[in-house]
């Protein structure tokens, strides 16, 4: 069996939960966030998976990159609470210089020795040659695998059904583990969350200026940028404005809906063996049978899941975000936004 | 000794289609104030005319008269321009002022004020200082901001406006009504689009700015949810049976190039146009060029969604076009023109809008990347 597994959903579905407990099992290492801050939120997938082959130094600097939209929230102290680098210390990496997307999180996530851990990569990637970035992304997730002496790594990032797409044609025997959570309680957790916030901003910008305003400084198209969204240009932000700035649960409603429906197309080619679908809310409801059924298939022939199945459960906690707290109108709208997401669940026999 | 006219505004898309025209039906000499940008402000006149007639249907040796009749000034109406005067020769004739901001959001409105207003003030400063026979103003039908019923050619007075565009244009509307020394005319166009034989057009605001946003507004929801706009109807509170009054460029330089050697002894005349869609057929075209299913008309706006508020919020602007029925009287206008009032060439009608939202969006595909959704 497969010894690569990615944890797949929609934003805010709970799957960070499923890092942080598999991130003390024995056997596996838990990457999180990975793919998250390497696509700068999701927003530069193609360019973490370049169709040439590319060398270790090319790699290096996708991997350890200093992207423009996830720095720019930590400038202004408005940063995912994801982020476990400490940038507001007089660290190596700083808010002012900016920090690498593999310290963000995924690195603090499995050691405090992360400084270090990120020049050791840094030495194994810089040696490599040409190669495709599946290979390199392969030689990167089992170096560090044997680096902890795990046999099994885990790769979780927010919101990856995005990625699912490209996670599927670079790691075809890779396993998927599917969190699901209704959606309009994730759709509220959403526009709770700055990054979800950053992101449909950024769509939004991105759509008027015909460029990524945070990767272009083509700025032919800003007469028709609507007054609201200066605010969140690279050039002119505003951490107030943006802490201000209020999107709509129902908006996230349909953003998870896409991401719902976009992403079971692509678990529908999957085969079966491969995936697991698991309701979050069962996870809190039917904690026991639902993770033991979950190390299964992550890690179905370890000998320590019974004790790291007794030693995690106790920290599994009911969260806050409940859509019935909207009043009735956001609630109508939020339901009509979430219909195609549950609808094309339901059809895979998952319904609330 | 030929006339001599100056021109504000001659590389803007009514200004350039003003000069052609004048260029065809006079032997005048133009002196155009023309800011300089990358480019002299010469050559940025020459190419901008040149593109029009490439554009159009322009005799081509137009080109020609360009070099020898149409003179490029430099000059910035938000900077000083009175001592112009001194550099322009005497007997100027006509003065067309042209030049506009065409923004509208609010970032712009101090600028906007600044173009649309104190530029029309330095503007008839200057034509004062020349002596000039007669003002000419190419002001907006919008003017009349949320009246409805028939619009007469007559000063604005009492005028609710939508926005600060057009609350710039009536106040440099006032500023030539109170000219007592000088002969003026005031030329309101309606909802300016492209040449009605070849489409071109050279400035995407008005129609083109609301297809642009309509076309934006798929795009950030497609990024969000593939296919969810072509699905369900975007619901607007709008008035589907009122006439939109699109006008092609080349009219409104035509006739008011006409009407200024007319004998007509009126000021105000609507440049609009007697025969156009109504809002829900030019919707449907508009969508339809998009690639969107027509907009579902709802009584009310407590029927939107979260989707059609926002849409409707990102088209606010456009929304004073969009409702309450106007009917803007052509009196002065047709008396003016007389014979040449036949318009039957510049009607504009479903059948025939999709031709001009077709011809802009070949022509954003050109001019605009587009970043493919990052999955």
């Amino acid at each position: 069996m497969s010894n690569e597994i990615f944890v797949i959903g929609t934003g805010r579905c709970g799957s960070t939960l499923i890092s942080n407990i598999l991130n003390h099992h024995p056997n596996i290492l838990s990457l999180s966030e990975f793919f998250t801050f390497v696509t700068d939120l999701g927003t530069l997938i193609p360019q973490a998976f370049p169709a040439m082959e590319i060398d270790g130094t090319q790699f290096w600097q996708i991997v350890s990159g200093i992207y423009a939209k996830q720095n720019i929230m930590l400038t202004h102290d408005i940063a995912m609470k994801e982020v476990l680098y400490p940038y507001k210390t007089d660290g190596r990496f700083n808010a002012s210089t900016g920090v690498p997307a593999i310290l963000q999180t995924t690195l603090p996530h499995m050691t405090a020795e992360y400084d270090a851990l990120f020049d050791q990569i840094h030495a194994v990637i810089a040696a490599r040659g040409m190669a495709t970035a599946e290979t390199h992304y392969h030689a990167l997730f089992g170096w560090l695998a044997a680096h902890f002496g795990k046999s099994i790594w885990v790769e979780r990032s927010g919101g990856s059904l995005r990625v699912i797409e490209r996670l599927y044609q670079h790691f075809p025997n890779a396993k998927f583990l599917h969190i699901v959570r209704d959606g309009r309680d994730c759709a509220l957790s959403m526009q709770r969350h700055n990054g979800f916030k950053m992101v449909l901003l950024v769509f939004q910008i991105i759509e008027v200026l015909g460029v990524d305003p945070y990767e272009s400084n083509d700025r032919s198209w800003q007469d028709d940028l609507p007054d609201e969204l200066i605010s969140f240009l690279p050039e002119s932000f505003s951490g107030n404005d943006f802490l201000a700035y209020d999107v709509p649960p129902s908006l996230y409603g349909h953003y998870w809906s896409g991401e719902i429906i976009a992403g079971l197309e692509v678990l529908d080619r999957i085969p079966v063996t491969q995936q697991l679908t698991l309701q979050y809310e069962s996870i809190l409801t039917d904690t026991r049978s639902t993770i033991e059924h979950m190390i299964q298939f992550v890690s179905p022939d370890s000998s320590t899941n019974a004790a790291w199945c007794n030693a995690v459960i106790s920290s599994v906690k009911r969260p806050t975000a409940a859509w019935q707290t909207l009043d009735a109108q956001e609630q109508s709208r939020l339901n009509d936004a979430c219909a195609p997401g549950f609808a094309a669940l339901t059809k895979r026999g998952i319904q609330w | 000794m030929s006339e001599k006219i100056v021109i504000t505004g001659g590389t803007g898309f009514v200004g350039t289609h003003l000069i052609l025209e004048l260029l065809e039906q006079s032997d005048a000499e133009l002196f155009c104030l023309v800011r300089a940008k990358n480019t002299s402000a010469e050559q940025r006149l020459h190419q901008q005319l040149a593109q029009v007639i490439q554009g159009s249907d322009y005799a081509p040796a137009l080109i020609n008269q360009i070099k020898e009749r149409c003179h490029a000034i430099e000059a910035d109406l938000q900077g000083e321009i009175t001592s112009l005067a001194q550099s322009i020769p005497s007997g100027i004739s006509q003065f067309w002022h042209c030049a506009a901001s065409l923004n509208y959001e609010e970032r712009f409105a101090a600028e906007i004020y600044d173009i649309n207003v104190e530029g029309t003030r330095k503007a008839l400063t200057l034509a004062r200082a020349l002596n000039v026979d007669c003002f000419n103003y190419v002001s907006t039908a919008y003017v009349a901001g949320r009246n409805t019923g028939v619009i007469l050619e007559l000063p604005m007075a009492e005028v609710q406006s939508s926005n600060v565009y057009e609350k710039s244009k009536v106040e440099a509307e006032q500023l030539i009504y109170a000219q007592q020394d000088m002969k003026y005319r005031i030329f309101r166009p309606s909802i300016v689009i492209g040449h009605s034989r070849t489409y071109h057009a050279i400035n995407f605001s008005g129609m083109y700015g609301f297809l642009r946003r309509l076309i934006q507004f798929k795009g950030m929801m497609a990024r969000v949810q593939r296919g969810y706009l072509e699905r369900e109807s975007i619901c607007m509170n709008v008035d589907p049976d009122v006439p939109i009054n699109l006008v092609p460029v080349d009219k409104v330089a035509k006739q008011a190039v006409a009407i200024a050697y007319s004998d007509s002894s009126n000021t105000i005349f609507h440049l609009t146009n007697p025969t156009v869609p109504n809002v829900g057929e030019a919707l449907a075209v508009l969508f339809s060029t998009a690639g969107l299913p027509p907009p579902k008309i709802v009584q009310d706006t407590t029927q939107y969604a979260w989707i059609d508020e926002k849409f409707n919020e990102k088209i606010e602007f456009y929304k004073s076009y969009l409702t309450g029925y106007k009917q803007f009287d052509r009196s002065a206008s047709n008396a003016a023109l007389g014979e040449h009032a036949d318009t039957t060439r510049y009607a504009v009608t479903a059948n025939n809008l999709n031709e001009y939202c077709d011809w802009y969006c070949a022509k954003l595909a050109q001019t605009r990347s587009q970043v493919p959704v990052s999955r």
